[in-house]
């Protein structure tokens, strides 16, 4: 366990992770208190990474839940084989068990398809549990959710009450889509991540493209920090940045000038009308 | 003068006030939040921010708010407690520059930890002093065998950190300016 926000910093370093003392402090504080932490901000700001990183300083296993519309209980939290209960109903018959029999021989753990969620609260080692997108999910999903992580366990009729060995460290992203009710905000405590300012991005770069210039750094930088300011479709994220950077260090180009955002704008702009409008603007006003 | 979660809970109904809502969960969290960052008011910011806050509409609110409750920052202080500190673990040299520095002796008279540690000794209450005592060890970070040689240099910081000597004075009276609810 961490013994502070700056050691959470310190480790997170070390798997080249950056993070400011806020947000550590705010992760630190999740943890201390067993509250699952809500992040929310932009795609591609390292939410979900954050996650990994945490689970792989802590030690712990790391279990994902990717949200989707449409999401329901079967296939967050468990469902029967069915097809495997079939095999053993059909085989229990040649042998002419009793119905009695059947009925208690095909509602075991044998049975059991372990979700996500089930899967995090029957680990007896300490885990991290990223329910990634929650946004995407329907509202009776998030109360279903909210139950879980309140309570930390699980009833299945057939098997009874699982209850968490642990409780799991619970990391909730969001990129806004929808907005949660209040129940579930009170539950979590909440972080906003935002495109990082400058001097973090510039330390990101250098930290995730090794070989690239000092100078050439701060132009890319500069540059895409500009570029955020825009009203874009979709501005870049960090992800983005670093691609750039990398494409430019493979292609030998130290240099940014228009021709060079001509041929790889369409690594760090994915829409079309984005790119549009940026080669309409004057290059030195992106560059200062 | 007010105690901390005294003061806490009053933020909350100001917040409340201005539509943002805050429930009582909440505000124990707050303050328990409060009890674990350690010193440093930017620490104690947070630690009220993402346990009263849960909505990005209302960060607003809350950046207006909280100077005006607690208090204005002291940017340039704060930044050359942070600094000494730095320079602390960096060489016995600065250590010295900083036990000099007669405003590093303790946390400044409004802090909310010199509070809760006079409140809880005021009030027996032993686990809000255990968990101040931890907070105050936590917050010397990760300790290497070669400090058992400046055990008394990490004792006065742990002891910094949480307002020791100005509780002191308060309790024992040499310290008119911080009677406090003595």
């Amino acid at each position: 366990m961490f013994t502070s926000p700056e050691d959470i910093q310190e480790q997170f370093a070390r798997r080249k992770f950056i993070i400011g003392l806020k947000h550590a402090t705010v992760v630190f504080l999740a943890l201390r208190l067993h509250r699952p932490l809500l992040v929310e901000g932009p795609a591609g700001v390292g939410k979900t990474e954050l996650a990994r990183v945490l689970a792989e300083t802590t030690g712990s296993r790391f279990i994902r839940l990717q949200c989707y519309e449409g999401l329901d209980e079967c296939k967050a939290l468990y469902e029967w084989n069915y097809h495997k209960q079939l095999l053993r109903i059909y085989a229990d018959h040649q042998e002419n068990k009793t119905w009695e029999h059947i009925r208690q021989s095909i509602y075991t753990p044998e049975f059991l398809l372990d979700r996500p969620l089930l899967k995090a609260l029957s680990q007896k080692d300490p885990v991290v549990l990223l329910i990634d997108e929650l946004d995407k999910s329907d509202e009776e999903f998030e109360s279903f959710l909210l139950e879980i992580l309140s309570e930390y366990q699980i009833s299945i009729p057939e098997l009874g009450t699982v209850r968490a060995e642990q409780i799991p460290a619970v990391v909730l992203t969001s990129n806004n889509f929808r907005n949660f009710g209040d129940a579930l905000k009170r539950r979590c405590i909440h972080l906003y991540i935002d495109y990082p300012d400058f001097d973090q991005e510039l330390q990101i770069v250098r930290l995730k493209v090794p070989g690239i210039d000092e100078r050439f750094a701060h132009r890319i930088v500069s540059f895409i920090q500009n570029l955020r300011k825009d009203r874009l479709r979709k501005a870049p994220s960090i992800a983005e940045t670093i691609n750039w950077a990398e494409a430019l260090l493979e292609l030998g180009i130290d240099e940014i000038t228009e021709k060079v955002i001509d041929q790889t704008a369409g690594v760090f702009l994915k829409y079309r009308e984005d790119i549009e409008k940026i080669s309409s603007r004057e290059l030195p006003e992106l560059l200062d | 003068m007010k105690s901390l979660d005294e003061k806490i809970l009053e933020f909350g109904h100001l917040l409340r006030k201005r539509g943002v809502n805050v429930t009582h969960s909440q505000i124990a969290d707050a303050l328990e939040s409060a009890v674990l960052v350690g010193t440093g008011r930017r620490g104690f910011e947070t630690a009220l921010e993402c346990t009263l806050i849960k909505d990005i509409g209302d960060y607003p609110v809350f950046e207006e708010l909280f100077p005006r409750y607690f208090g204005a920052p002291a940017p340039d202080e704060e930044q050359a407690q942070e600094e000494a500190l730095r320079e602390e673990d960096a060489g016995e040299d600065a250590q010295e520059d900083e036990d000099t520095t007669p405003d590093d002796d303790d946390v400044a008279e409004d802090d909310p930890r010199y509070r809760m540690l006079l409140r809880a000794v005021q009030e027996g209450d032993y686990l809000m002093l255990h968990r101040i005592g931890k907070s105050a060890v936590d917050g010397l970070g990760t300790l290497h065998s070669r400090d058992v040689f400046r055990v008394g240099e990490l004792l006065a910081r742990a002891k910094r950190s949480i307002g020791w000597q100005r509780a002191w004075d308060t309790l024992c009276g040499s310290d008119p300016s911080g009677k406090g609810d003595a």
